[in-house]
């Protein structure tokens, strides 16, 4: 095996942190969205007491038909953000360090 | 500054190292078989577990003192309940001591989960390979006593 080679195995993946932002907003949006139906179907006296909470955070939030839509909005641009964060910080701190031989 | 070779775009792989490879008339400059290896090696390549726990440290971190630092700003009548966390985090109150040791706390459970993250996904690659690798190994030796 070549140095070239062994520098290029040696060589971390490197990840996208656009594709990374998109997936986490999906998980989050569908995740807080899906879980906000759940309640508004299911229903009763008092829907949903403690996932409104979160309206303290995302205001406009409610555990309602359009809170769902809202929140998978908001969820969506929070995740984003997360996976783009974390791309940034993942590609900074995975950079090799180049040790002259 | 920062030159970037057409596969390294493709690839997103823009560091500096392997452009120096490329112009020692490395990898990227040889045939067409070879560029394709060393797209299969970036693409198998692991991810780097300390860097993707201090990601995911950092970004649990800051969330974790920042939904206490605005449950502090709102309404007292009006809290999420963050206070319950600390049956799981010792020493976490919604309160500016309580900022910094959510801040302390997310990034340990972020740490943790990040480098397991990274740890499960090289792992649940490697053993990939191994199949691919054993069921090419069976395919190109399984007529083998036809020729005895």
């Amino acid at each position: 095996m070549t140095r070239a080679d062994d520098e290029l195995r040696r060589t971390l993946a490197r990840i996208d942190g656009r594709a990374w932002g998109v997936a986490m907003g999906l998980v989050l949006g569908l995740g807080l969205s899906i879980a906000t139906l759940f309640l508004v179907i299911k229903g009763g006296p008092v829907v949903g007491p403690h996932l409104a909470l979160l309206g303290i955070f995302l205001p406009g939030y409610s555990v309602t038909w359009h809170g769902a839509l809202f929140g998978f909005v908001y969820a969506f641009f929070v995740g984003y953000a997360i996976g783009r964060l974390i791309g940034v910080i993942y590609n900074a701190a995975s950079k090799p360090r180049h040790n002259p031989r | 500054m920062r030159n970037e070779h057409p596969d390294n775009r493709s690839l997103n792989v823009t560091d500096a190292s392997l452009v120096d490879i490329d112009r020692r008339g490395g990898p990227f400059s040889e045939t067409g078989e070879q560029r394709a290896n060393n797209t299969i090696v970036l693409a198998f390549a692991p991810l780097h577990k300390a860097a993707l726990g201090l990601a995911s440290g950092i970004v649990f971190a800051l969330i974790f003192a920042l939904i206490t630092f605005i449950d502090l700003l709102v309404d007292p009548q009006q809290t999420a309940g963050l206070g319950l966390l600390a049956q799981y985090f010792y020493g976490y109150s919604v309160s500016l001591a309580g900022v910094l040791v959510g801040f302390a706390w997310g990034f340990a459970v972020g740490f943790v989960a990040g480098w397991f993250l990274a740890f499960v996904r090289n792992v649940v690659l490697a053993i990939w390979i191994l199949y691919f690798r054993a069921r090419a190994d069976w395919l190109a030796t399984k007529d083998l006593l036809d020729y005895v």
